[in-house]
Parts: C-alpha cells; structure tokens; sequence
C-alpha cells in the first residue's frame, strides 16, 4: 500500500461517520457526540411529530422535549439492545402521547371544511386534497384519544416510517405481540373514527 | 372517507407515492433502509389452502377488512405526508440548549425528587387498582377485546391474524377473534387448554378456540408421504369432529405428538371405501373443555 493509499483511508476514515452506538457511549462523557446525534435524529423526529400534531409549535415542542429526556436518560440506553433510533422515536411517541393528554383532544376539520366552502373557486385538485387532509386530521384526531400503547403501536410503525423489527424494538416487545398490538389498535381506530365522523356530522 | 371505497383510496395513496418529497431535513428519505415498502407486509399474506378459505369465511362473516384498510391507508398518507422543513433556527436553539446546559437543570418539568414519596405512592395505588380492574375484567369477561385466548405453548404453529398478518405462535400471544391458528407437520399448540397436534387448524371465534380441522393419528409412511410436496397444495386433512365437552376424556397415555415408532397401516390400499381405521395414536382431549367450565363462563356475564 503506497503513501497516497494511505492518505487516502486515513481521511476516509476520518470522515466516515461513526455509528450510533459509538456516538452513544461517546455521548455519555462528551456533549459533542450527543450533538452529532440530535443533527442526525432531529430531521426524522420532528418529521414523525409533525405528521401526528400537524402543527409545527407542536412539533417543535415534541421534538425539543425529545432530545432533552434522551440527553437526561443517555444512561439508560443499552448498547446491546435496540439501536439508538428505534429507542429515540419510543420516547418521541412517549411525547406525543403526554402532549394529547396536556392539551386534548385536537379538534380539525372544521376549518378545512370553512375554507372548502369559502373557496368557490378553488380546483377540484384542491378540494380533493382539502378532503384527504380532512380525513386524515380527522384520523389523527381519533388516534389521539385511543389508549397509550395503541397510540405508541401506530405512530411508530406507520408515522415514524419504522420497518416492523424496529417498531417491536421500539415498543420493547416482539414481532409477534407488536403484530397482535396493531391489529387491535387499527380495530379500536376504526371505532373511534366512526365515533369522530358521527360527531363531526352532528356538530356540523 | 366512510364513503371512500378502497379502490378511491388505493388511487390517493399511489397520488401520495408520485409526489415529489424533497430531500433534506424533515422529509422522507427513501433510501433510509429503516423505511420499507408496506407492501411487504402485505405480500406475506397467507396462501395456504386451508387458511385462504378460514379467512375468506371469516370475512364473509362480517370480519370486514375494508374499514382496517382504510385506516391503514389513513395511516400511510399520514406517514408519507410532505412535512414543512423545520427551523434551523429552532434546532440550533435546541441543541444549544440542549448541550449547553447541564443536565441535571434540563427539565424536570415536574420536581421529581421532592414528590418522590408521593409519587410512589400514586403508583402504587395506580398499579394495585390496575390488578383489581384487570382481575374483575378477567372474571367477568369485560374490556375492549373481550376474553382473550393465549397460546401456552407452540411448536411449529403459525397464526394468521383476521387482516392477513401471518406471525409465529408464541408462548403468551394473545389472540384476537378471528384468528386462524395452523400447526406444520411437526406442529404442536397448546391454546387455552386445547392441544392441536401436527397439521391441524383452529379459529379463535367470540373467545373460545374452535377446531376447524385435525389431522388423523399419522403414521410414518404418512407423514413422509405428507410432507412430500413441499411447494404443492397442502394435504388433505381429515376433519375430525369437534371435541364434545362431554365425550370421555381420552386415553392419557398417549403422546401428544405422533412418534416415528408407530406402526405402518397393515392394510394395503384398496379401491373400495372402507371405514376409517380408529385411530392408532388418539390426540389428548382439551382439559378445560368440561360441561361445568362452560356453564361457568356463560353465566358469569350474567353477573
């Protein structure tokens, strides 16, 4: 291996990043390494709480509240179990379920429907994505009063974009239970949606 | 979206997958190998023989899958929903404050170490009302999802959920109505007292495990012949009757499991129907399926 062999791996290693365990154990005497993880995390876990709070206060606030308890609780972690992103997005959901029970329930939808029915002249593009938003917020909506661990099953598996071997991970259980779990809970959503979209059609 | 059709959602979702996310913070990656294509999931639905038409039935019994398909394709458009990119303001505050600060000042929100003692006892109160609620829901049949059906034990059983999620039986899995349990040619489950022995099936259906199929008593030259066609349709299995509550218990000397020592039929094939040999190797009865148990749980709703 010649000199510019050499050079050239040695930089190379330089700039190779280092894994989350690594940053983890680094992390636990040095904040520097903590905050290659939260540059590395942040993007990923304001994502999954704005997608569930669809307000960015919120999901500043989640994402805030986040880093710190993962920062308080680095000691926690265990290297040899799940990895740190499936750990970090467990206490994101952890999060979002204490921000609904601070704040309520999230009441949407019927300023969407003002703004369709102000809007005469808006395409039907727009009106159709006005109506998926509706859905969807309405969705959220019931996800937010289903119990905790429901909540937690479906964040993370379909908001959090995490694949079923982290979601079980996450929530600490196997895959099977984690399989059992979202059945049950995509049950229990269904019924708390219909409840959502009886009550919205009363009110409305 | 109760009168979206699911063709109506499946065009939303494929409009969701051709939208253009941008890269960069606070979109989806998508060669992040932690996000996966969904279909995946779906792609390990059962195809087996016997469990297609378990399914089917289910659905055709009002299981209905469309309303659980609609909140997963809520769920996915939530998943995939273009976020605004977030702040770079907030996250250098953040990670300022965050790394800045020592870590014993960043947020207790609450004061943890002087609440302690009444912490622990909320808890405690908290988690003993939990056992109480838990114990009289258990007794009394209550709760959202009934009376549940666990697997004890399980060996070489696979368990279809109702939307088509096919997992491994494990000790301690609940399983909810609608379930289809299926043990493999060397298969064996324990569910709630009732032992399926190999290539048998069973549903869980408002609580209580029913036998849907069990395999006859094999023998060696059988079960080789069985497991023969591995990617061909499954074998037949002979339906036996479901095990009645009052039957007389079954011999307790016989193993749960066939055992390659058994005898080979003696009699060779023939081409005229004869009765059914009696079984060489009779499966244990379930032990709980006693008349009194049964009169038991149908009366402790009524209490």
């Amino acid at each position: 291996m010649g000199p510019a062999e050499r050079l050239r791996q040695a930089v190379a290693s330089d700039v190779a990043e280092p894994d989350d365990r690594e940053l983890v154990a680094r992390a636990r005497h040095d904040p520097g390494a903590f905050g290659m993880l939260y540059r590395r995390y942040s993007g990923r876990i304001y994502a999954f709480a704005h997608r569930r709070t669809w307000t960015r206060e919120a999901a500043e606030d989640v994402t805030a509240a986040t880093f710190e308890r993962a920062y308080r609780h680095l000691d926690r972690f265990d290297t040899s179990g799940a990895g740190f992103g499936p750990w970090l997005f467990r206490i994101a959901a952890n999060e979002l379920v204490d921000h609904y029970r601070r704040e309520g329930r999230i009441r949407t939808g019927r300023g969407q429907r003002a703004l369709r029915a102000l809007s005469d002249d808006a395409s039907v593009d727009d009106v159709e994505r006005i109506e998926r938003d509706d859905d969807v917020r309405r969705m959220l909506e019931a996800l937010s009063t289903l119990r905790p661990r429901y909540q937690q099953a479906l964040s993370l598996r379909y908001l959090a974009g995490l694949n079923p071997d982290e979601a079980a991970e996450a929530m600490g259980c196997s895959k099977p239970v984690l399989a059992v779990t979202l059945h049950r809970a995509l049950s229990a959503l269904r019924r708390a949606y219909d409840r959502t979209e009886r009550a919205d059609e009363v009110a409305s | 979206m109760s009168r979206t059709s699911r063709r109506e959602m499946r065009e939303l979702l494929e409009r969701a997958g051709r939208r253009p996310v941008p890269r960069g913070v606070g979109a989806i990656d998508s060669s992040d190998p932690s996000i996966v294509d969904d279909d995946e999931s779906t792609r390990s639905l059962v195809e087996a023989p016997g469990l297609a038409v378990a399914t089917a039935e289910m659905r055709t019994n009002g299981a209905s899958r469309g309303g659980r398909s609609e909140m997963v394709a809520l769920l996915e458009a939530a998943g995939s929903r273009r976020v605004p990119p977030v702040d770079p303001a907030f996250l250098d505050r953040t990670e300022a404050r965050i790394l800045g600060a020592d870590v014993d000042s960043l947020a207790p929100r609450r004061e943890r170490r002087s609440r302690r003692p009444a912490v622990i006892a909320s808890v405690a109160a908290a988690i003993a009302a939990f056992i109480a609620v838990g114990a009289l829901a258990g007794l009394f049949g209550g709760g959202d999802e009934g009376t549940e059906v666990a697997v004890w034990s399980a060996v070489d059983t696979i368990v279809v959920l109702p939307d088509g999620d096919r997992v491994e039986a494990i000790r301690g899995l609940e399983l909810p109505d609608g379930t289809v349990i299926r043990t493999g040619p060397n298969g064996f489950a324990r569910i709630d007292g009732v032992t399926l022995g190999p290539d048998s099936e069973a549903i869980v259906e408002e609580g209580r495990l029913r036998v849907v199929s069990r395999a006859a008593p094999t023998t060696l030259a059988s079960t080789s012949k069985q497991q023969a066609p591995a990617d061909g349709p499954a074998p037949p299995v002979v339906a036996a009757p479901v095990p009645d509550a009052g039957a007389p218990p079954a011999p307790q000397q016989a193993p749960p499991a066939p055992s390659a020592e058994a005898p080979a039929p003696t009699n060779p094939p023939s081409a005229e129907p004869s009765p059914p040999p009696p079984p060489l190797l009779p499966l244990p009865e379930p032990i709980l399926d006693l008349p009194l148990l049964d009169d038991l749980r149908k009366l402790l709703p009524l209490l």
